[in-house]
């Protein structure tokens, strides 16, 4: 019966920690959502648009 | 510190939890923050009650570590299942609520300082998962392991 508990003790503290390094190796956001992953991914991982040169953005809005 | 067969309990752990892993990769959802895991408590549930039931047939083919206590074993199991099956489901409930919730922020009937807002249930969600992790390789060390 010991060794039950022994076991039950062992996978929560293995449990435990593999849900503490899934949370903070995704992230918070990451951890709890399709779109939170994607901005998640968005912010880490692909890089932002370049910047749009002054006379192309005036020309744009013209 | 770490007892002998550590070796084969990390192997019960870290398979189901790779497997898990990549079916939610594969089918490209990380909706964890909308799950409470209510499923695989019920799944554990029966499976203790099966083998409560079948006691007589089952008892020659669990790990031997257990057999000696076979019924106290599975009603161990069998009681934190059923405590999880009754936290994850009101876990789940308040998850529903919340989202019902978050739905409704882009109404214009909503407002901001509403006194029946419901707060996301985290610690139950992270309970929930943690359960979850543990109670799968528990069950199959149980059922499969060879002491």
């Amino acid at each position: 019966m010991l060794a039950l508990f022994e076991v039950i003790g062992i996978y929560f503290g293995l449990a435990l920690a593999a849900v503490y390094v899934t949370w903070r190796l995704i992230g918070r956001q990451g951890f709890i959502g399709l779109e939170d992953t994607d901005s998640w991914l968005a912010k880490h991982f692909r890089k932002s648009p370049a910047p749009v040169p002054d006379h192309k953005r005036a020309a744009s809005q013209v | 510190m770490l007892p002998s067969n550590f070796k084969i309990l990390a192997e019960y752990f870290v398979i189901p939890l790779l497997v898990l892993l990549i079916s939610y990769a594969i089918s490209g959802q990380f909706n964890l923050k909308y799950s409470a895991g209510t499923d695989f408590f019920i799944f554990f549930l029966s499976a203790d009650l099966g083998a409560m039931i079948e006691y007589e047939d089952l008892r020659t083919r669990v790990n031997p570590m257990f057999r000696e206590d076979y019924l106290a074993v599975f009603a161990v199991l069998f009681t934190l299942s059923l405590l999880f099956v009754v936290v994850s489901g009101l876990t789940q409930r308040r998850l529903e609520t919340w989202r019902e919730q978050n739905q409704r922020k882009v109404s214009w009937r909503y407002h901001r300082a509403d006194p029946s807002a419901v707060k996301y249930p985290v610690w139950g969600v992270i309970g929930s998962w943690v359960a979850t992790i543990a109670l799968m390789p528990t069950h199959l060390f149980v059922f499969f392991g060879k002491g």
